[in-house]
Protein backbone atom coordinates (compact mmCIF):
# COMPACT_ATOMS: atom_id res chain seq x y z
CA UNK A 1 0.00 0.00 0.00
CA UNK A 2 1.55 3.24 -1.06
CA UNK A 3 1.49 6.30 1.13
CA UNK A 4 0.14 8.47 -1.63
CA UNK A 5 -3.10 6.56 -2.00
CA UNK A 6 -3.65 6.58 1.79
CA UNK A 7 -3.10 10.31 1.79
CA UNK A 8 -5.48 10.76 -1.15
CA UNK A 9 -8.28 9.15 0.84
CA UNK A 10 -7.48 11.05 4.03
CA UNK A 11 -7.12 14.38 2.21
CA UNK A 12 -10.50 13.88 0.55
CA UNK A 13 -12.05 13.04 3.89
CA UNK A 14 -10.41 16.01 5.58
CA UNK A 15 -11.49 18.32 2.77
CA UNK A 16 -14.99 16.92 3.14
CA UNK A 17 -14.95 17.64 6.87
CA UNK A 18 -13.74 21.18 6.23
CA UNK A 19 -16.41 21.80 3.57
CA UNK A 20 -19.00 20.37 5.93
CA UNK A 21 -17.81 22.62 8.72
CA UNK A 22 -17.62 25.76 6.61
CA UNK A 23 -20.76 25.45 4.51
CA UNK A 24 -22.89 23.47 6.94
CA UNK A 25 -23.99 21.11 4.16
CA UNK A 26 -26.31 18.45 5.56
CA UNK A 27 -23.89 15.69 4.49
CA UNK A 28 -21.17 14.20 6.65
CA UNK A 29 -17.49 14.80 5.89
CA UNK A 30 -16.67 11.35 4.47
CA UNK A 31 -19.63 11.54 2.06
CA UNK A 32 -18.50 14.92 0.73
CA UNK A 33 -15.01 13.39 0.58
CA UNK A 34 -16.37 10.56 -1.53
CA UNK A 35 -17.90 13.01 -3.99
CA UNK A 36 -14.63 14.94 -4.09
CA UNK A 37 -12.68 11.76 -4.82
CA UNK A 38 -15.16 10.83 -7.54
CA UNK A 39 -14.66 14.25 -9.16
CA UNK A 40 -10.89 13.89 -8.80
CA UNK A 41 -10.97 10.42 -10.40
CA UNK A 42 -13.06 11.71 -13.31
CA UNK A 43 -10.64 14.60 -13.86
CA UNK A 44 -7.53 12.44 -14.00
CA UNK A 45 -9.34 9.55 -15.70
CA UNK A 46 -9.22 6.78 -13.18
CA UNK A 47 -7.57 5.69 -9.95
CA UNK A 48 -3.92 4.68 -9.85
CA UNK A 49 -3.33 0.94 -9.37
CA UNK A 50 -2.27 1.62 -5.78
CA UNK A 51 -5.44 3.54 -4.99
CA UNK A 52 -7.49 0.83 -6.65
CA UNK A 53 -5.90 -1.91 -4.55
CA UNK A 54 -6.14 0.17 -1.38
CA UNK A 55 -9.84 0.81 -2.00
CA UNK A 56 -10.48 -2.84 -2.81
CA UNK A 57 -8.66 -3.93 0.34
CA UNK A 58 -10.45 -1.43 2.53
CA UNK A 59 -13.88 -2.21 1.07
CA UNK A 60 -13.17 -5.94 1.24
CA UNK A 61 -13.04 -5.54 4.99
CA UNK A 62 -15.81 -2.96 5.12
CA UNK A 63 -18.04 -5.06 7.33
CA UNK A 64 -15.26 -5.53 9.90
CA UNK A 65 -15.25 -1.75 10.33
CA UNK A 66 -18.90 -1.81 11.45
CA UNK A 67 -18.26 -4.15 14.35
CA UNK A 68 -17.16 -1.55 16.93
CA UNK A 69 -20.16 0.60 16.05
CA UNK A 70 -22.51 -2.38 16.23
CA UNK A 71 -21.15 -3.28 19.68
CA UNK A 72 -22.37 0.18 20.65
CA UNK A 73 -25.84 -1.30 20.82
CA UNK A 74 -24.76 -2.73 24.19
CA UNK A 75 -25.45 0.36 26.30
CA UNK A 76 -28.66 0.92 24.31
CA UNK A 77 -30.11 -2.55 24.87
CA UNK A 78 -32.80 -1.27 27.23
CA UNK A 79 -34.04 1.08 24.50
CA UNK A 80 -34.31 -1.85 22.10
CA UNK A 81 -36.12 -3.96 24.67
CA UNK A 82 -38.70 -1.26 25.33
CA UNK A 83 -39.37 -0.39 21.71
CA UNK A 84 -38.87 -3.64 19.87
CA UNK A 85 -42.34 -3.65 18.33
CA UNK A 86 -42.17 -0.33 16.45
CA UNK A 87 -38.60 -1.14 15.42
CA UNK A 88 -39.39 -4.56 13.98
CA UNK A 89 -42.55 -3.34 12.25
CA UNK A 90 -40.72 -0.36 10.78
CA UNK A 91 -37.75 -2.43 9.57
CA UNK A 92 -39.82 -5.11 7.86
CA UNK A 93 -42.68 -2.88 6.72
CA UNK A 94 -40.53 -0.16 5.23
CA UNK A 95 -38.37 -2.75 3.43
CA UNK A 96 -41.43 -4.24 1.76
CA UNK A 97 -42.94 -0.88 0.84
CA UNK A 98 -39.62 0.53 -0.36
CA UNK A 99 -38.62 -2.47 -2.46
CA UNK A 100 -42.06 -2.76 -4.00
CA UNK A 101 -42.21 0.91 -4.98
CA UNK A 102 -38.67 0.86 -6.40
CA UNK A 103 -39.47 -2.29 -8.37
CA UNK A 104 -42.65 -0.83 -9.80
CA UNK A 105 -40.91 2.35 -10.89
CA UNK A 106 -37.98 0.53 -12.50
CA UNK A 107 -40.34 -1.86 -14.21
CA UNK A 108 -42.34 1.02 -15.63
CA UNK A 109 -39.19 2.71 -16.93
CA UNK A 110 -37.78 -0.49 -18.43
CA UNK A 111 -41.05 -1.21 -20.15
CA UNK A 112 -40.99 2.14 -21.90
CA UNK A 113 -37.32 1.97 -22.93
CA UNK A 114 -36.21 -1.49 -24.01
CA UNK A 115 -32.58 -2.46 -23.60
CA UNK A 116 -30.44 -2.88 -26.74
CA UNK A 117 -29.76 -6.47 -25.80
CA UNK A 118 -33.34 -7.54 -25.70
CA UNK A 119 -32.87 -10.62 -23.61
CA UNK A 120 -36.50 -11.40 -23.23
CA UNK A 121 -37.19 -11.68 -26.96
CA UNK A 122 -35.60 -15.11 -27.09
CA UNK A 123 -37.36 -16.18 -23.94
CA UNK A 124 -40.67 -15.17 -25.44
CA UNK A 125 -39.95 -17.25 -28.51
CA UNK A 126 -39.16 -20.30 -26.41
CA UNK A 127 -42.25 -19.75 -24.38
CA UNK A 128 -44.37 -19.54 -27.53
CA UNK A 129 -42.86 -22.79 -28.75
CA UNK A 130 -43.45 -24.46 -25.43
CA UNK A 131 -47.10 -23.48 -25.18
CA UNK A 132 -47.88 -24.57 -28.72
CA UNK A 133 -46.74 -28.12 -28.00
CA UNK B 1 -8.90 -19.49 36.33
CA UNK B 2 -11.80 -17.96 34.42
CA UNK B 3 -11.95 -15.10 36.88
CA UNK B 4 -8.27 -14.33 36.42
CA UNK B 5 -8.71 -14.59 32.67
CA UNK B 6 -11.58 -12.14 32.91
CA UNK B 7 -9.52 -9.62 34.85
CA UNK B 8 -6.64 -10.13 32.47
CA UNK B 9 -8.83 -9.34 29.47
CA UNK B 10 -10.49 -6.39 31.14
CA UNK B 11 -7.09 -4.99 32.16
CA UNK B 12 -5.79 -5.09 28.63
CA UNK B 13 -8.89 -4.34 26.65
CA UNK B 14 -8.19 -0.65 26.50
CA UNK B 15 -4.87 -1.25 24.84
CA UNK B 16 -5.59 -0.72 21.16
CA UNK B 17 -3.98 -3.89 19.92
CA UNK B 18 -6.02 -6.19 22.18
CA UNK B 19 -9.33 -4.61 21.19
CA UNK B 20 -8.36 -4.64 17.52
CA UNK B 21 -7.28 -8.29 17.61
CA UNK B 22 -10.40 -9.24 19.57
CA UNK B 23 -12.66 -7.48 17.09
CA UNK B 24 -10.91 -8.97 14.11
CA UNK B 25 -10.92 -12.50 15.54
CA UNK B 26 -14.62 -12.20 16.41
CA UNK B 27 -15.28 -11.02 12.87
CA UNK B 28 -13.38 -13.94 11.37
CA UNK B 29 -15.40 -16.28 13.58
CA UNK B 30 -18.54 -14.62 12.23
CA UNK B 31 -17.34 -15.09 8.66
CA UNK B 32 -16.54 -18.72 9.34
CA UNK B 33 -20.01 -19.28 10.78
CA UNK B 34 -21.55 -17.65 7.72
CA UNK B 35 -19.48 -19.95 5.53
CA UNK B 36 -20.76 -22.94 7.48
CA UNK B 37 -24.31 -21.71 6.94
CA UNK B 38 -23.71 -21.61 3.17
CA UNK B 39 -23.45 -17.84 3.14
CA UNK B 40 -26.90 -17.38 4.60
CA UNK B 41 -27.86 -13.74 5.07
CA UNK B 42 -29.17 -14.60 8.52
CA UNK B 43 -25.68 -15.49 9.74
CA UNK B 44 -24.39 -11.95 9.35
CA UNK B 45 -20.73 -11.81 10.43
CA UNK B 46 -21.09 -8.33 11.90
CA UNK B 47 -24.00 -9.42 14.08
CA UNK B 48 -22.19 -12.58 15.17
CA UNK B 49 -18.97 -10.69 15.91
CA UNK B 50 -20.68 -7.96 17.87
CA UNK B 51 -22.75 -10.49 19.82
CA UNK B 52 -19.56 -12.34 20.75
CA UNK B 53 -17.87 -9.12 21.83
CA UNK B 54 -20.90 -7.95 23.81
CA UNK B 55 -20.99 -11.28 25.66
CA UNK B 56 -17.29 -10.98 26.40
CA UNK B 57 -17.59 -7.37 27.58
CA UNK B 58 -20.59 -8.18 29.76
CA UNK B 59 -18.93 -11.20 31.32
CA UNK B 60 -15.76 -9.28 32.09
CA UNK B 61 -17.61 -6.14 33.20
CA UNK B 62 -15.89 -3.93 30.69
CA UNK B 63 -17.78 -0.85 29.54
CA UNK B 64 -18.30 0.04 25.90
CA UNK B 65 -16.32 3.25 26.25
CA UNK B 66 -13.40 1.27 27.62
CA UNK B 67 -13.53 -1.13 24.67
CA UNK B 68 -13.92 1.75 22.22
CA UNK B 69 -10.61 3.28 23.32
CA UNK B 70 -8.94 0.42 21.48
CA UNK B 71 -11.55 -0.46 18.89
CA UNK B 72 -11.78 3.21 17.94
CA UNK B 73 -8.87 2.53 15.60
CA UNK B 74 -11.05 0.23 13.53
CA UNK B 75 -13.97 2.62 13.78
CA UNK B 76 -11.78 5.44 12.49
CA UNK B 77 -11.22 3.58 9.21
CA UNK B 78 -14.93 3.95 8.38
CA UNK B 79 -14.28 7.50 7.16
CA UNK B 80 -11.58 6.57 4.61
CA UNK B 81 -13.67 3.52 3.62
CA UNK B 82 -16.65 5.75 2.83
CA UNK B 83 -14.36 7.94 0.70
CA UNK B 84 -12.98 4.81 -0.99
CA UNK B 85 -16.50 3.97 -2.19
CA UNK B 86 -15.78 6.52 -4.93
CA UNK B 87 -13.46 4.00 -6.63
CA UNK B 88 -16.05 1.27 -7.33
CA UNK B 89 -18.53 4.00 -8.27
CA UNK B 90 -16.01 5.38 -10.76
CA UNK B 91 -15.31 1.88 -12.10
CA UNK B 92 -18.99 1.37 -12.77
CA UNK B 93 -19.72 4.89 -13.98
CA UNK B 94 -20.38 3.65 -17.51
CA UNK B 95 -22.91 1.15 -16.32
CA UNK B 96 -24.52 3.64 -13.99
CA UNK B 97 -24.78 6.15 -16.80
CA UNK B 98 -26.30 3.59 -19.14
CA UNK B 99 -29.17 2.82 -16.81
CA UNK B 100 -29.19 6.22 -15.13
CA UNK B 101 -32.93 6.70 -15.53
CA UNK B 102 -33.96 3.49 -13.76
CA UNK B 103 -31.25 3.73 -11.12
CA UNK B 104 -32.06 7.33 -10.32
CA UNK B 105 -35.80 6.80 -10.25
CA UNK B 106 -35.57 3.46 -8.43
CA UNK B 107 -33.24 4.75 -5.75
CA UNK B 108 -35.03 8.06 -5.31
CA UNK B 109 -38.45 6.48 -4.99
CA UNK B 110 -37.30 3.39 -3.08
CA UNK B 111 -35.16 5.25 -0.58
CA UNK B 112 -37.71 8.01 -0.04
CA UNK B 113 -40.58 5.59 0.43
CA UNK B 114 -38.57 3.27 2.70
CA UNK B 115 -37.38 6.20 4.81
CA UNK B 116 -40.85 7.72 5.03
CA UNK B 117 -42.38 4.34 5.86
CA UNK B 118 -39.79 3.69 8.59
CA UNK B 119 -40.44 7.08 10.15
CA UNK B 120 -44.19 6.63 9.77
CA UNK B 121 -44.28 3.19 11.35
CA UNK B 122 -42.08 4.12 14.31
CA UNK B 123 -44.01 7.31 14.93
CA UNK B 124 -47.33 5.56 14.66
CA UNK B 125 -46.29 2.84 17.11
CA UNK B 126 -44.87 5.39 19.51
CA UNK B 127 -41.10 4.99 19.41
CA UNK B 128 -38.92 7.62 21.03
CA UNK B 129 -37.51 10.43 18.83
CA UNK B 130 -33.93 9.16 18.94
CA UNK B 131 -35.06 5.74 17.70
CA UNK B 132 -37.00 7.42 14.88
CA UNK B 133 -33.90 9.41 13.95
CA UNK B 134 -31.75 6.28 14.04
CA UNK B 135 -34.09 4.25 11.86
CA UNK B 136 -34.62 6.90 9.18
CA UNK B 137 -31.27 6.43 7.38
CA UNK B 138 -31.37 2.63 7.52
CA UNK B 139 -31.77 2.07 3.78
CA UNK B 140 -28.37 3.40 2.72
CA UNK B 141 -24.94 1.88 2.95
CA UNK B 142 -23.63 1.65 6.52
CA UNK B 143 -20.77 4.18 6.48
CA UNK B 144 -23.10 6.77 4.95
CA UNK B 145 -25.97 5.83 7.27
CA UNK B 146 -23.66 6.42 10.24
CA UNK B 147 -22.86 9.89 8.92
CA UNK B 148 -26.53 10.72 8.40
CA UNK B 149 -27.49 9.38 11.81
CA UNK B 150 -24.87 11.55 13.51
CA UNK B 151 -26.01 14.49 11.42
CA UNK B 152 -29.70 14.29 12.37
CA UNK B 153 -29.10 13.46 16.02
CA UNK B 154 -29.75 9.73 15.99
CA UNK B 155 -27.77 6.98 17.68
CA UNK B 156 -25.17 5.75 15.16
CA UNK B 157 -24.74 2.37 16.88
CA UNK B 158 -28.43 1.73 16.61
CA UNK B 159 -28.38 2.78 12.96
CA UNK B 160 -25.65 0.23 12.23
CA UNK B 161 -27.80 -2.54 13.66
CA UNK B 162 -30.84 -1.28 11.76
CA UNK B 163 -28.94 -1.16 8.49
CA UNK B 164 -27.78 -4.74 8.96
CA UNK B 165 -31.30 -5.80 9.92
CA UNK B 166 -32.60 -4.11 6.77
CA UNK B 167 -30.10 -6.05 4.70
CA UNK B 168 -31.16 -9.31 6.31
CA UNK B 169 -34.89 -8.63 6.01
CA UNK B 170 -34.37 -7.47 2.43
CA UNK B 171 -32.51 -10.66 1.56
CA UNK B 172 -35.25 -12.74 3.10
CA UNK B 173 -38.15 -10.80 1.58
CA UNK B 174 -36.65 -10.37 -1.85
CA UNK B 175 -37.30 -13.86 -3.12
CA UNK B 176 -40.97 -14.04 -2.15
CA UNK B 177 -41.54 -10.49 -3.41
CA UNK B 178 -39.93 -10.78 -6.84
CA UNK B 179 -39.58 -13.88 -8.87
CA UNK B 180 -37.06 -12.59 -11.35
CA UNK B 181 -34.96 -9.73 -12.64
CA UNK B 182 -33.27 -8.24 -9.62
CA UNK B 183 -30.82 -5.61 -10.76
CA UNK B 184 -31.27 -2.02 -9.83
CA UNK B 185 -34.52 -2.65 -8.07
CA UNK B 186 -32.53 -3.68 -5.03
CA UNK B 187 -30.92 -0.28 -4.93
CA UNK B 188 -33.52 1.76 -3.15
CA UNK B 189 -34.77 -0.14 -0.20
CA UNK B 190 -31.70 -2.25 0.32
CA UNK B 191 -28.25 -0.84 0.64
CA UNK B 192 -24.86 -1.40 -0.83
CA UNK B 193 -23.89 -4.40 1.25
CA UNK B 194 -26.58 -6.48 -0.34
CA UNK B 195 -26.32 -4.85 -3.71
CA UNK B 196 -22.74 -5.93 -3.55
CA UNK B 197 -23.86 -9.45 -2.83
CA UNK B 198 -26.22 -9.40 -5.74
CA UNK B 199 -23.49 -7.98 -7.93
CA UNK B 200 -21.26 -10.78 -6.81
CA UNK B 201 -23.89 -13.25 -7.84
CA UNK B 202 -24.25 -11.71 -11.26
CA UNK B 203 -20.62 -11.69 -12.14
CA UNK B 204 -18.77 -14.16 -14.25
CA UNK B 205 -15.83 -14.73 -12.02
CA UNK B 206 -16.78 -15.47 -8.42
CA UNK B 207 -13.43 -14.20 -7.19
CA UNK B 208 -13.51 -10.94 -9.09
CA UNK B 209 -15.75 -8.57 -7.25
CA UNK B 210 -15.00 -5.70 -9.58
CA UNK B 211 -16.53 -7.64 -12.46
CA UNK B 212 -20.08 -6.50 -12.05
CA UNK B 213 -21.26 -7.12 -15.55
CA UNK B 214 -24.95 -7.31 -16.06
CA UNK B 215 -24.18 -10.19 -18.40
CA UNK B 216 -22.81 -13.40 -17.10
CA UNK B 217 -19.96 -14.58 -19.24
CA UNK B 218 -19.74 -18.33 -18.86
CA UNK B 219 -16.58 -18.40 -20.91
CA UNK B 220 -12.97 -19.42 -20.40
CA UNK B 221 -12.67 -17.50 -17.16
CA UNK B 222 -14.69 -20.12 -15.34
CA UNK B 223 -11.95 -22.31 -14.00
CA UNK B 224 -13.81 -23.70 -11.09
CA UNK B 225 -17.10 -25.25 -10.32
CA UNK B 226 -19.78 -22.62 -10.08
CA UNK B 227 -23.49 -22.63 -9.81
CA UNK B 228 -25.13 -20.52 -12.41
CA UNK B 229 -28.74 -19.59 -12.57
CA UNK B 230 -30.18 -17.40 -15.28
CA UNK B 231 -32.32 -14.59 -13.99
CA UNK B 232 -33.48 -12.53 -16.91
CA UNK B 233 -34.80 -15.15 -19.26
CA UNK B 234 -38.29 -16.10 -18.35
CA UNK B 235 -38.08 -19.47 -20.03
CA UNK B 236 -34.96 -20.35 -18.08
CA UNK B 237 -36.68 -19.31 -14.90
CA UNK B 238 -39.46 -21.71 -15.72
CA UNK B 239 -36.83 -24.41 -16.10
CA UNK B 240 -35.35 -23.45 -12.78
CA UNK B 241 -38.69 -23.75 -11.07
CA UNK B 242 -39.23 -27.08 -12.68
CA UNK B 243 -35.85 -28.34 -11.46
CA UNK B 244 -36.56 -27.09 -7.99
CA UNK B 245 -39.84 -28.93 -8.01
CA UNK B 246 -38.08 -32.13 -9.01
CA UNK B 247 -35.18 -31.91 -6.65
CA UNK B 248 -36.94 -30.84 -3.50
CA UNK B 249 -40.44 -30.62 -2.21
CA UNK B 250 -40.31 -26.94 -1.41
CA UNK B 251 -39.24 -24.71 -4.22
CA UNK B 252 -38.69 -21.77 -1.91
CA UNK B 253 -35.10 -21.21 -0.99
CA UNK B 254 -33.05 -23.61 -3.04
CA UNK B 255 -30.59 -21.57 -5.08
CA UNK B 256 -28.59 -24.14 -6.97
CA UNK B 257 -29.66 -25.04 -10.44
CA UNK B 258 -27.04 -25.00 -13.08
CA UNK B 259 -23.59 -26.29 -12.49
CA UNK B 260 -20.75 -26.93 -14.82
CA UNK B 261 -17.59 -28.56 -13.66
CA UNK B 262 -14.13 -27.51 -14.71
CA UNK B 263 -13.67 -30.17 -17.33
CA UNK B 264 -16.90 -29.09 -18.93
CA UNK B 265 -16.15 -25.48 -19.57
CA UNK B 266 -14.42 -25.91 -22.87
CA UNK B 267 -17.59 -27.20 -24.41
CA UNK B 268 -19.97 -24.67 -23.05
CA UNK B 269 -20.64 -23.15 -26.42
CA UNK B 270 -20.74 -26.45 -28.23
CA UNK B 271 -24.26 -27.25 -29.22
CA UNK B 272 -23.55 -30.96 -29.00
CA UNK B 273 -22.27 -30.83 -25.45
CA UNK B 274 -24.17 -32.60 -22.76
CA UNK B 275 -26.78 -30.78 -20.84
CA UNK B 276 -25.57 -29.63 -17.46
CA UNK B 277 -26.31 -31.55 -14.40
CA UNK B 278 -28.87 -30.26 -12.02
CA UNK B 279 -27.80 -30.50 -8.52
CA UNK B 280 -29.10 -30.19 -5.11
CA UNK B 281 -26.89 -28.71 -2.45
CA UNK B 282 -24.64 -31.69 -1.86
CA UNK B 283 -25.81 -34.81 -3.56
CA UNK B 284 -25.55 -34.44 -7.28
CA UNK B 285 -28.51 -35.82 -9.08
CA UNK B 286 -28.57 -36.03 -12.81
CA UNK B 287 -31.64 -34.32 -14.00
CA UNK B 288 -33.31 -36.82 -16.25
CA UNK B 289 -36.09 -36.06 -18.65
CA UNK B 290 -35.18 -32.43 -19.17
CA UNK B 291 -35.61 -31.29 -22.74
CA UNK B 292 -32.61 -29.85 -24.58
CA UNK B 293 -34.48 -26.76 -25.79
CA UNK B 294 -37.55 -24.87 -24.80
CA UNK B 295 -38.92 -23.51 -21.57
CA UNK B 296 -38.35 -26.67 -19.57
CA UNK B 297 -34.77 -27.07 -20.64
CA UNK B 298 -31.73 -27.26 -18.42
CA UNK B 299 -29.38 -26.62 -21.30
CA UNK B 300 -26.52 -24.30 -20.50
CA UNK B 301 -26.33 -23.14 -24.08
CA UNK B 302 -29.56 -21.36 -23.52
CA UNK B 303 -27.80 -19.05 -21.14
CA UNK B 304 -26.38 -17.42 -24.23
CA UNK B 305 -28.72 -15.19 -26.14
CA UNK B 306 -28.76 -15.20 -29.90
CA UNK B 307 -30.78 -12.03 -30.18
CA UNK B 308 -27.67 -9.84 -30.36
CA UNK B 309 -25.39 -10.90 -33.20
CA UNK B 310 -22.14 -9.45 -34.34
CA UNK B 311 -22.98 -7.38 -37.39
CA UNK B 312 -19.88 -8.39 -39.35
CA UNK B 313 -19.49 -12.10 -38.70
CA UNK B 314 -23.07 -12.83 -37.77
CA UNK B 315 -21.98 -14.91 -34.79
CA UNK B 316 -23.84 -14.94 -31.51
CA UNK B 317 -22.34 -12.87 -28.77
CA UNK B 318 -20.38 -14.76 -26.16
CA UNK B 319 -22.54 -13.20 -23.55
CA UNK B 320 -25.18 -14.98 -21.67
CA UNK B 321 -28.30 -14.03 -19.82
CA UNK B 322 -28.12 -12.30 -16.53
CA UNK B 323 -27.11 -14.98 -14.10
CA UNK B 324 -26.78 -15.63 -10.48
CA UNK B 325 -23.42 -17.21 -9.92
CA UNK B 326 -21.89 -18.64 -6.84
CA UNK B 327 -18.95 -20.93 -6.26
CA UNK B 328 -20.02 -24.50 -5.69
CA UNK B 329 -17.53 -25.29 -2.99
Amino acid sequence: VSGRSCITLLVCQAAGEVIHGVTGLPLSGPIIGMVLLLIWLSLRSGPSPELQSLANGLLGYLSLLFVPAAVGIMPLSSLLREQWLPIVVALVGSSIVGMASAALIVQAINRSARAPYDQLALADRFEAEGSSQ
Amino acid sequence: MTASLATMISDHLQSPVVAVVLTWVAFEVGRWVQGQCRGSALANPVLIASALIIVLLKSTNVSYDYYMRGAGFIHFLLGPAAVALAVPIYDNLDRIRRSAASILAGITVGATVACAAAIGFTWWLGASPDVVRSIAPKSVTTPIAIGISEQIGGLPSMTVVFVIATGISGAMLLRPLFRSDWGARLGGARHRRWCCRARYRHCADPRDESDSGSFCRVSDRTDRLVHCRPLASRSSLAAVDQLKGQSSGNSGRLVVDYAFPKEHHGHLFDRRSQSPRAHEDDGRARCAGVRPVGPQSANLNQLIGTAARDSVSGTASHRSYLCEIRPAT
